[in-house]
């Protein structure tokens, strides 16, 4: 165990496509789940997570690697230097990979993560029309036109004059 | 390639819990069955909202614009409820109506939710003739106020209302389950009130004299309260009387007063620039200090007071600024009387038009904020 040794740990993480990384285990524990499994008796061997692709996982430690290396926790210049690493590691990713790293952050139990992705992707639909988030997030319309008309008609200002398939 | 319909509901009402403006929870839950599952059960924190100025329209009787400075828009609605009654705002989701036969309501015009009130013959004034023009005169000002921060949804037990009314001036409430208003009963010598707030269960209320009363919500029970001295700029606008243009607010925890000021020519209308000055009340020290910086905060004013909002920039607003009404002189001159929606800033204190220049029936009829409410 770590603890004993004193020297840090490193941990093999395996995706489910089969892709193997290292991450030191103080990095790695920043997941709940993987810091479940080391306490479990799994550190050592190989951590199987079979709900995250290789590419998704390579981001996740990237994002570990950087959030660990900034030293301690509480001090507001610190969380400052976490909040522009955040956002700068968010802003470099593209829209269709928040979808893979929200469903990651929330299997691998990673609260702060999971909370500045799902910003990020709340701030994508913010002022926008109906249409556009459907287009935007591949989503279908499965009103019937008379449902639809019933949830227009429920806040109904909202709606007024637009039609919700309106692009910008 | 992502699919976001197959997110699970628990991180679709993750995402949409950083959502901050009422229009894009709307919009959220229109976007399909699902989503409107995830809007209809689950919880949500209704933050502050930055209100929409409400319009009245001259060629449409029983429509209203309203400006949403969010969305950068105007809606246009039809608000039936308002036809043939007397409206007054009050700075919250809701105004008050008053109809030819001296019945109250208290109307949301965005959600069209109608609660009736007493009828204004429980203040026992007298006359109570219906006849008399005097009768629609008697309310004077409106405040709507939550007793918790934020409100619980769908729960209006915990609102009330309070008005000042009459010729003297004086409070009354109302509480869900009252069948009356209740009349403060003032036990110092005759205070007439121009401005209230609501703060930590208590009811602040600042007077023509410039003092303030301060009332317990439940007991109505006058409380003992070392008065401070109004500021300068204050003082100078109650001897002139121009008592709408002071208005008392609360604000995270504070108690402000916003104080406009703008010269008048011989005639008493409006010219040159308008000015605001903000106070706060030191509640140790027992005094009003002028508050140059406003912080992360803007203020919205219109005739029947202000709104405070924090994290205005969420709401493309601008934060250490007055969000106010200006009337267009020269047009008055014609007989038509033009608005225009202007924002001060207090660090440059110079103000700005925001390009909705509307024409509005009358001088009356003056603009009011209304806050959207989730419900």
């Amino acid at each position: 165990m770590a603890a004993e040794t004193g020297t840090p740990t490193t941990l093999t993480l395996k995706s489910n496509d089969d892709e193997r990384f290292s991450v030191a285990e103080s990095a790695a524990i920043l997941s709940v789940t993987i810091r479940n499994m080391v306490e479990d008796g799994c550190a050592g061997g190989v951590i199987p997570l079979d709900n995250v692709d290789g590419k998704t996982l390579a981001s996740v430690i990237t994002y570990m690697n950087g959030i660990s290396a900034i030293p301690g926790v509480g001090a507001a210049a610190d969380e400052e230097k976490k909040k522009s690493f955040r956002d700068k590691f968010l802003s470099d990713m593209d829209f269709e990979t928040l979808a893979d790293m929200v469903l990651a952050a929330n299997y691998l139990n990673m609260s702060c993560l999971m909370d500045a992705v799902s910003a990020k992707i709340a701030q994508v639909m913010e002022n926008k029309p109906v249409g556009w988030v459907r287009r935007k997030f591949g989503i279908e319309n499965d009103y019937t036109p008379e449902e639809e008309a019933a949830v227009k008609e429920e806040h109904k200002w909202t709606f007024e004059g637009v039609e919700t398939d309106d692009d910008i | 390639m992502a699919d976001w319909s197959q997110l699970p509901y628990d991180l679709i009402h993750e995402v949409a819990s950083h959502l901050v403006a009422i229009e894009d929870f709307h919009a959220f839950s229109a976007v399909c069955c699902d989503w409107r599952s995830v809007y209809s059960t689950k919880e949500w924190h209704q933050r502050p909202q930055v209100p929409l100025l409400m319009i009245f329209v001259p060629e449409k009787n029983g429509f209203r614009n309203f400006i949403s400075l969010y969305r950068n828009k105007v809606y246009k609605l039809e608000i039936p409820a308002v036809r043939g009654r007397k409206t007054w705002g009050s700075c919250s989701g809701w105004i008050l109506t008053l109809g030819l036969d001296l019945t109250i309501q208290l109307l949301n015009p965005l959600t069209r939710v109608c609660l009736s009130l007493p009828p204004q013959s429980s203040l026992q004034l007298r006359p109570n003739d219906a006849r008399t023009p005097y009768c629609y005169r008697v309310i004077k000002r409106v405040f709507v106020f939550m007793k918790q921060q934020p409100p619980p949804r769908n729960d209006e037990g915990d609102s009330f209302v309070v008005i000042i009314y009459g010729p003297l001036y004086q409070l009354a409430v109302y509480r869900p389950g009252y069948t009356s208003w209740t009349i403060v009963k003032e036990t110092a010598t005759l205070n007439q009130f121009i401005g209230v707030a609501f703060r930590k269960d208590r009811i602040f209320a600042l007077c023509k004299a410039g003092s303030l009363s301060v009332f317990d919500i439940d007991s109505l029970a006058a409380i003992d309260f070392d008065d401070p001295t109004p500021p300068e700029n204050v003082k100078f606008a109650l001897r002139k009387g121009k008592f709408n243009h002071l208005m008392l607010v609360e604000s995270r925890g504070d108690i402000l007063i916003v104080c406009k000021q703008q010269d008048s020519n011989r005639c008493g209308f409006p010219v040159g620039p308008v000015h605001f000055f903000v106070y706060t009340l030191d509640f140790i020290n027992k005094q009003w200090v002028e508050v140059r910086d406003l912080g992360n905060r803007a203020i919205f004013v219109d005739k029947s007071g202000c709104v405070v909002v924090c994290g205005p920039e969420r709401f493309n607003c601008r934060s250490n600024s007055v969000y106010f009404v200006a009337d267009d002189m020269k047009r008055w001159l014609v007989g038509e009387v033009w608005i225009d929606l202007c924002v001060y800033n207090l660090a440059d204190r110079v103000s700005e038009a925001l390009g909705f220049s509307s024409e509005i029936p009358n001088d009356v009829l003056l603009p009011l904020w209304i806050v959207p409410t989730l419900e």
